[in-house]
């Protein structure tokens, strides 16, 4: 029922070739599909035809979050909440976008565009589906099993906030809070982990990060050893979050979009009650290691 | 909406004292509440009430399992589902059975396993504040695990067994783990075991 997770990001990068060769080659993820202007990618464990598509453009930045939902009619089910909190859907058909059926897009009011969609195309991940192997062989690179979550950019936090709990059922599990009790960033989930969308105070429209998934520290470290190794730049850790208790390693893809791999963290109820963070706390609510926050990681978004 | 993960386990024990120092001091649980002849414990960063019972007894081995249903009018539309199978159900009110325990309904499974689903156990927080909070408690001993995750049965028929889960949660079993019961044959899952108990929590 609802939305189930994050389904794939669409994001535009002005050298097609040289964002491929980094997301296969040093992120470790397989290419799906191509067609004129964009390249499909999915992680070794991802059964989905794509979680990342980069599109060629002439700037960088995200044009398209995609969430999966649970059950075909829920698409109709969110179409009309959408519709009746103010915002115009349009329906994309079966065959118009690559590897998946019909499915919904509305801006948020956040400045996102976002869909739904239950109908993708599944390729399989990349071990079978008799005695697997528990890892797959022969992928480069840091290898992910999977995307996790997004990080967003709004003017308004608090206003897109409600929309996505209000409108589309996303749970609050974190909130950090300015002097005056206004929202200045929010973590939200669907999937029982401690967050799948986040907003953070910023321009409309804007991405901060996605993440990958990895399955314990010791992946983390591996990874930092393989972004050093590629030259790649990180921009934080690898450090512990206070907020989401995650392990994590903050890094740039070669076009400036910032990247994360995430691990730990917690499994919330959908009773889970809300963590507050208080402004005077944020260097630990965001790095509970360093206790700060550099001004990269607060202004620097796509 | 459905049943979301696996609650709580209820388990014999014939040295309740001995059993409750290994999972206090050992395996690091809370005690969150005692009676004469039971003692419920949870992990650190559990917020319901208990995840684990112990219930003094002459044997070990395996009470009844308890899952989490996600809204309170589940535990009547899986009533009805299981009338309609001919299995006979029991009903509690919230704190009937136990102390903290929500509302409840039971009922066994083909394999001898006695199942519940609950909702609304008391909540008693995490060990941890929900302002600023550090990301572990510093006070914990042992393994000091944050939750349980999944138990593992056995049965002589697991196709059966696997058959009346379904007939309470055809889609339940997809929340994002890879599993919160599984079954295997009671001979032992393979050839030649030596264990042949009426679940894996009893000693092998």
């Amino acid at each position: 029922m609802g939305v189930l997770r994050l389904g794939h990001v669409d994001v535009t990068v002005t050298d097609l070739d040289l964002a491929t060769a980094y997301y296969t080659e040093v992120m470790g993820m397989l290419v799906t599909d191509r067609d004129a202007d964009s390249v499909y990618l999915k992680c070794w464990d991802e059964v989905d035809h794509h979680s990342l598509r980069l599109v060629y453009a002439p700037r960088v930045g995200m044009d398209l979050m995609s969430w999966k939902v649970e059950h075909e009619d829920d698409l109709s089910d969110l179409e009309n909440k959408v519709t009746r909190y103010g915002f115009p859907v349009r329906r994309i058909s079966k065959g118009e976008s690559r590897g998946q059926g019909e499915s919904v897009r509305f801006e948020t009011p956040s400045g996102h565009t976002m869909e739904l969609v239950h109908d993708v195309e599944r390729v399989g991940r990349a071990i079978p589906l008799v005695n697997p192997a528990p890892f797959p062989t022969g992928i480069p690179g840091i290898a992910p099993p999977r995307m996790d979550h997004v990080l967003v950019t709004a003017e308004e936090v608090g206003e897109a906030t409600t929309f996505y709990t209000d409108v589309l059922g996303f749970r609050t599990t974190e909130q950090l809070l300015d002097g005056n009790g206004h929202r200045i960033a929010t973590w939200m989930e669907r999937s029982h982990s401690p967050h799948d969308l986040a907003v953070v105070s910023g321009p409309n429209g804007g991405l901060h990060h996605f993440a990958f998934w990895l399955d314990d520290w010791a992946a983390i470290r591996q990874a930092a050893d393989t972004l050093a190794y590629n030259g790649i730049s990180i921009d934080v850790g690898p450090t512990r979050h206070g907020i989401t208790r995650g392990l994590t390693i903050y890094f740039f893809d070669p076009l400036g979009t910032r990247n994360e791999v995430f691990t730990g963290g917690y499994r919330p109820d959908p009773d889970f009650p809300t963590i507050t963070w208080t402004e005077d706390n944020i260097g630990r609510a965001i790095f509970y290691y360093e206790g700060d926050v550099n001004q990269r990681f607060s202004k620097v978004h796509t | 909406m459905s049943i979301l993960r696996l609650s709580h386990v209820e388990l014999r024990t014939p040295d309740l004292e001995l059993s409750t120092a290994y999972y206090t001091e050992v395996i690091g649980l809370i005690e969150t509440a005692r009676e004469s002849d039971r003692v419920f414990f949870k992990a650190w960063d559990e917020h319901q009430h208990h995840s684990l019972v112990l219930t003094f007894a002459p044997t070990h081995g395996l009470n009844h399992l308890g899952f989490k249903v996600t809204d309170a009018s589940d535990l009547d539309v899986y009533a009805a589902r299981l009338a309609d199978a001919g299995v006979d159900v029991v009903r509690t009110a919230a704190g009937e059975w136990g102390p903290g325990h929500g509302e409840s309904l039971r009922f066994g499974l083909p394999s001898g396993h006695s199942i519940e689903l609950v909702h609304g156990m008391e909540q008693v927080g995490n060990s941890l504040p929900l302002t600023n909070p550090p990301p572990r408690p510093m006070d914990l001993v042992g393994i000091a695990p944050p939750r349980i995750d999944h138990a593992f049965l056995t049965a002589e028929d697991v196709g059966a067994t696997s058959t009346r889960k379904s007939v309470v949660a055809p889609t339940c079993w997809d929340s994002g783990s890879p599993s919160r019961s599984s079954a295997t044959t009671g001979s032992g899952w393979r050839r030649g075991s030596r264990c042949r108990t009426r679940a894996t929590t009893s000693r092998c």
